[in-house]
């Protein structure tokens, strides 16, 4: 019952983002995406991890107020023109990455790692390689971070132009 | 744990994956979308692997993750509304 009710609720996750994809409609794809994000709340919930819950159906509301409001205002007046858009996405992403860096260094925190140089207790199978994986130091961080790089490199390509 | 390891990781890759179909295919408004679809991608993995090992490293660095969330969208969809 218990895998049911995560099957379906991964299903439930996996529409919505492909309701991003197939919208035809800025207005649209945000709503599917502000679902999305609620329904990852959903899911955190149930992994236990209650304040990335919380953060996540925050965005999720979020989001679907911001494109509300983002897209009424577009609906009322002509937008103006404003220069430079990817030196403000590119300021913005630098100034993000510093507050990471930052953020670490005060909190003494280092992606990917368990303890102070502590390693963890290790079992055979799956679970153990996932451990070791995890264990070694700023190699899960590393890949964690990867992906937010990409995604943030993905940003900063943003260019205007008619959907 | 209530979503198994095997169910979830896979889900979180196809996140990623239709983000990033999201941000190659379509044109720009989607592709801010596309991001945070990528990032919601990332930090369902991060949350999964650290409930999986029992650890809060996971749900941490998720939190990195999503606070990036907001800035990408709403930053998005404002250059290219004044465009």
């Amino acid at each position: 019952m218990t895998i049911l009710l995560s099957a379906l609720l991964g299903l439930a996750v996996l529409a919505s983002a492909v309701a991003v994809l197939a919208a035809r409609r800025p207005e649209q794809a945000g709503i599917a995406l502000g679902a999305n994000g609620l329904l990852l709340a959903i899911t955190s919930a149930r992994l236990g991890a209650a304040l990335v819950a919380v953060t996540w159906a925050l965005l999720g509301a979020g989001v679907i107020c911001a494109t509300l409001v983002i897209y009424g205002q577009r609906r009322r007046e002509s937008p103006p023109a404003t220069p430079s858009s990817g030196r403000l996405v590119a300021l913005g992403a630098g100034l993000l990455s510093a507050a990471m860096l930052l953020g670490g260094l005060l909190v003494q925190y280092a992606p990917g790692q368990v303890g102070l140089g502590v390693p963890p207790a290790t079992s055979a199978g799956f679970e153990g390689g996932l451990a070791m994986l995890f264990s070694a130091d700023y190699a899960p961080g590393a890949v964690a971070i990867a992906l937010i790089v990409v995604a943030t490199l993905a940003g900063m390509g943003l260019r205007g132009g008619e959907p | 744990m209530m979503m198994p390891f095997w169910l979830g990781a896979p889900l979180s890759g196809l996140l990623f994956a239709l983000g990033l179909t999201n941000w190659l295919w379509r044109p720009p408004p989607y592709r801010a979308m596309g991001v945070v679809l990528m990032l919601h991608g990332a930090a369902l993995l991060l949350v999964l692997a650290g409930a999986q090992l029992g650890q809060i490293n996971g749900q941490t660095l998720a939190l990195f993750a999503l606070a990036l969330v907001p800035v990408e969208y709403v930053l998005g969809l404002r250059l290219w509304q004044h465009k």
